[in-house]
C-alpha cells in the first residue's frame, strides 16, 4: 500500500516511476558512486593475468549486499552513449570483500567481442560501473563430502573465488580440481599452486587440452578414481558443460550432484521444436518469418526487423528486454518450457517463437 | 499529390536522402548522449529553482515572476527538447530506462503512451494526409479547401486562439476525439490498439496526476503562498501550451504547405514518402538557443524526414537536405519565425470564409 502511494506520488511529482530517477542525473555529478537503480562500482585497478585475460579490480558502493564464493554480477557500463551489460563470475574471495571492500572480475577477451576487448582498453582506474547485486546458486553447500571441481579456460574464476575462501577457513575438504586450458592457457597458476599447498586435501589437475584433448573418462578415473561418487562442479564454455555433463551422467551420477555454471543463453540446437511461423510486432505493424532452421531468438529477430527494443545482458537475467506477447507460444530456451497461448510477459532475448506469435513491440 | 518527379527520380533523392540519414546514424553515440543529458540536467535545475523561487514571491514580486518564467521554460524543455525526442525513441539505443520512449513521462497532462500513437504513428506516417493525418487542423480548423467550408469556420481565428492556450489539453484528449470515446459515432474502418477502457483509464490518471502536483500539491506545500503559487503553476503552463501550439502550427500549417489525399500515398515509395514528407512540412530559422527551445522542430522538414535521429543534429542536417530539395526542384518551405507565423494566422483566416473560386489542389 505504502509503495503504492509512493509510487504515485513521485510519477505525479517528478513524473518517473522514483523520486531517484529523477535526481540521478543531478546527483551522479557529485556522488558518482551513487545510483537509484542497482548499485555503482569505481574501478580500482585493471590487471593483465595473460595477454587474453585480465582482472577488474572494483570497489562497490558500500550499500551494495556483498556475495557467496562462486556468485557472479552484471556488470553495466557505457560504451559510446549506450548502455551495455554482462554478466562475470566473482574470482576473488568474499573475505577480501568484508576487509577491504574489493572484489575482482577475471575476463577473458572474446575475438570479436562487442565488450570485453573494449572493457580492457577504456575502463581506467577512477572510472564508474553499474553493478547488480550478487546472484546464483553456484555455491558450496556442503564441504564434508568430497567434490570435483572442473574448469575450462576462464570458468577457473569461481573456482578461485571458493580456493581463495577455503585457504582461509583452514579445514580440511576432500576436493579435486581438474582444470582444461590450451597449452599456456592456464590462468593464477602461481597462486592455484600455493593453495594447493595451503588446503589440506585439496589436489589439482592442470590439463593441458593440446596435448590432453578434452575432458574424458579415462582421464578423470585416472588422477581421481572415485570421481562418480564426488559432488561436481562445472564452469567453462558450453562444449565443455555438456561433456562433462554426459561423462557424470553415464557413470550414473544423478543430477542433482552436479552444478554447473554456464554463460550465453543455452543452446537451442537440440530442440525438436517446429518454429515456422510469423512474428507480428503490432506497434511498429512489422511482420517477420521466424525460420525453423536457424532458431533465432524473438530479440535476434527484432533487431534485424530494423526495431531497437531494451536489452541488457541478452542471456535471460536481467529482464531488461521484457515485452509483452500478446499471444502465440513461445519457447524459452533458459527455462526449457513452453509458454501459454495468452497475454503475457516474455524475455525476448531467451525466447523462440513457436508458430505465430504477437509482440507489443 | 502532383507527380513533378519521375520514378528515377525519386529512387535517386530516396538514396541521397538516405545517405544523409546514415551518415548522421554512423556518428551518433556519446556526443549524443552527453548532449541530452546535459539537456535532462539543466531542465531539472531549472524546474526546481523555479518552484523555489516561485514560493518567494512574498520577498518581490519579481520573484514571482522569474519563478513562472522559469517553471514554465522547464515545462518547454521537458515538453519539446527531451519528451518529444525521447518519445520519438530517438535516444533508444543509449539503453537508459529514464531515456527511452517505451518509459519516459512528460510533463504535460497528455498521457505520453497516448501521444505515441496518435503522433509517432499516424501524424509521422500519414502526414498532412486529409482524413487519415488529426493533427492537420486537429478536427477543429479548416486549413485547407480539402474540407467543405462550414459556419463554425467563420470564427475558427477563436478557436485557434482557445486551441493554443489549451493545448496540452487538446493533445490529451486527442486520441479520445478519434477513438469517439465519449462523444460520437464510432467509425467503422478504425481499428484502435487500445480499448476504450484503458485509454479512459489512462487519460484521467495522467490528468489527476498533473492537476495533483501543479494545483494542489505545490500550492498546499507553499502554505501562505497557496494562491500565488496555484496561479503561477497556471500560467507556466500557459505559456508552454502557447509557445508549443505555436511552433507546431508553424512546422505544418504555413502558406506553402502542401495537403494530400489517401489516394496519392497509397501504394507510395519511400522517395514519394520523403517527397511528401518535404512538401507537408515547414523550417523557420534562428539562434541555437531557440532551435532548442523549439525542441528543433524548427526544422520540422529534417524531423519528418528522419524522426528518430537526435535532434540537435537536425540543424546541420538542414544543410544538405536544402541542397538535395534544391537539386531536384522540390519547394523548400523556410523564413524567419516571424514570416512563417504570419502565414499561419493568414491562413487560417483565409480558410475562415467560403472559397471564392475553386481552385485546383496543388
Amino acid at each position: 500500500m505504502f509503495k503504492v502511494v509512493k509510487e504515485w506520488l513521485s510519477s505525479s511529482i517528478v513524473n518517473h516511476a522514483k523520486f531517484g530517477d529523477y535526481l540521478e542525473p543531478l546527483i551522479q555529478p557529485f556522488f558518482p558512486g551513487w545510483t537509484a537503480n542497482g548499485f555503482r562500482a569505481k574501478v580500482m585497478l585493471v590487471r593483465d593475468e595473460s595477454p587474453l585475460v585480465y582482472s577488474l579490480v572494483l570497489k562497490p558502493d558500500r550499500s551494495w549486499k556483498g556475495f557467496r564464493a562462486g556468485q557472479y554480477i552484471e556488470l553495466t557500463v557505457e560504451k559510446n552513449g549506450a548502455r551495455l551489460t554482462r554478466i562475470f563470475s566473482i574470482s576473488s574471495n568474499p573475505d577480501l570483500y568484508l576487509k577491504h571492500g574489493i572484489i575482482e572480475l577475471t575476463i577473458r577477451k572474446q575475438e570479436h567481442g562487442r565488450i570485453t576487448p573494449w572493457l580492457r582498453e577504456n575502463l581506467k582506474s577512477g572510472k564508474y560501473a553499474g553493478l547488480s547485486v550478487a546472484r546464483g546458486d553456484f555455491v558450496l553447500s556442503d564441504l564434508n563430502q568430497p567434490l570435483l571441481f572442473i574448469a575450462g579456460g576462464s570458468g577457473i574464476t569461481p573456482f578461485r573465488s571458493f580456493l581463495g575462501e577455503l585457504s582461509l577457513s583452514g579445514c580440511a575438504v576432500d576436493v579435486h580440481l581438474f582444470y582444461y586450458a590450451k597449452h599456456a592457457d592456464h590462468l593464477f597458476v602461481k597462486e592455484l599452486k600455493a593453495y594447493e599447498e595451503q588446503i589440506t586435501g585439496l589436489t589439482i589437475s592442470f590439463i593441458n587440452t593440446d596435448e590432453a584433448g578434452i575432458i574424458n573418462e579415462q582421464q578423470l578415473q585416472q588422477r581421481c578414481d572415485d570421481f562418480t561418487s564426488r559432488k561436481a562442479y562445472i564452469c567453462g564454455p558450453g562444449g565443455m558443460i555438456e561433456a562433462s555433463e554426459k561423462i557424470l551422467l553415464n557413470q550414473g551420477v544423478i543430477s542433482t550432484s552436479i552444478h554447473y555454471e554456464y554463460f550465453g543463453p543455452a543452446p537451442t540446437k537440440d530442440i525438436s521444436i517446429d518454429n515456422r511461423g510469423e512474428v507480428l510486432f503490432e506497434r511498429t505493424d512489422i511482420k517477420v518469418a521466424s525460420k525453423s532452421k536457424t532458431s533465432q531468438t524473438l530479440l535476434e529477430l527484432a533487431e534485424t526487423a530494423g526495431l531497437k527494443p531494451i536489452t541488457g545482458c541478452r542471456m535471460g537475467v536481467c529482464h531488461q528486454c521484457i515485452c509483452q506477447k500478446k499471444r502465440g507460444v513461445i519457447y524459452n530456451t533458459l527455462t526449457q518450457a513452453f509458454s501459454d497461448p495468452g497475454q503475457e510477459e516474455v524475455q525476448l532475448c531467451v525466447s523462440v517463437a513457436v508458430g505465430d506469435v504477437v509482440l507489443e513491440l | 499529390m502532383t507527380l513533378k518527379l519521375t520514378p528515377e527520380q525519386f529512387s535517386s533523392l530516396e538514396e541521397e536522402l538516405n545517405e544523409i540519414r546514415d551518415e548522421a546514424l554512423s556518428d551518433v553515440g556519446q556526443k549524443d548522449a552527453d548532449y541530452i543529458r546535459k539537456m535532462i540536467r539543466l531542465q531539472r535545475w531549472i524546474e526546481i529553482s523555479g518552484r523555489i523561487t516561485l514560493m518567494l514571491g512574498f520577498l518581490h514580486p519579481f520573484f514571482w515572476v522569474l519563478g513562472v518564467l522559469s517553471l514554465a521554460l522547464s515545462k518547454i524543455l521537458d515538453n519539446m527538447e527531451i519528451g518529444h525526442n525521447v518519445l520519438h525513441g530517438q535516444y533508444d539505443w543509449m539503453n537508459d530506462p529514464n531515456i527511452n520512449s517505451r518509459h519516459y513521462e512528460w510533463d504535460i497532462v497528455g498521457d505520453a503512451g497516448s501521444w505515441k500513437r496518435i503522433h509517432n504513428y499516424e501524424h509521422h506516417t500519414y502526414t498532412n494526409v486529409i482524413g487519415k493525418d488529426r493533427d492537420f487542423g486537429y478536427g477543429i480548423l479548416r486549413l485547407s479547401n480539402d474540407l467543405p467550408w462550414r459556419r463554425k469556420n467563420l470564427w475558427q481565428f477563436f478557436s485557434y486562439l482557445n486551441l493554443s492556450l489549451l493545448f496540452e489539453w487538446g493533445i490529451a484528449y486527442h486520441e479520445l476525439a478519434a477513438e469517439r470515446v465519449f462523444f460520437g459515432k464510432k467509425k467503422k474502418e478504425r481499428v484502435s490498439s487500445v480499448t476504450d477502457q484503458e485509454l479512459k483509464k489512462n487519460f484521467f490518471s495522467k490528468i489527476s496526476k498533473q492537476t495533483f502536483r501543479d494545483y494542489l500539491f505545490f500550492p498546499i506545500i507553499a502554505g501562505p503562498m497557496f494562491l500565488q503559487v496555484l496561479a503561477g503553476n497556471l500560467i507556466a503552463n500557459i505559456i508552454r501550451n502557447i509557445w508549443t501550439s505555436t511552433v507546431i502550427f508553424c512546422g505544418h500549417f504555413t502558406e506553402g504547405v502542401h495537403t494530400f489525399t489517401e489516394e496519392q500515398c497509397k501504394g507510395e515509395t519511400k522517395g514519394e514518402w520523403y517527397y511528401r514528407q518535404m512538401l507537408g512540412s515547414s523550417n523557420f530559422k534562428g539562434k541555437r538557443w531557440f532551435h532548442i527551445l523549439t525542441g528543433h522542430l524548427s526544422c520540422q522538414i529534417e524531423h519528418h524526414l528522419f524522426p528518430d535521429i537526435p535532434a540537435h543534429r537536425y540543424v546541420d542536417m538542414a544543410v544538405k537536405v536544402e541542397a538535395v530539395a534544391k537539386k531536384y526542384d522540390i519547394p523548400y518551405n523556410t523564413g524567419s519565425f516571424l514570416k512563417q507565423y504570419g502565414t499561419v494566422v493568414k491562413r487560417i483566416l483565409k480558410y475562415s470564409f467560403p472559397d471564392k473560386v475553386k481552385i485546383e489542389t496543388a
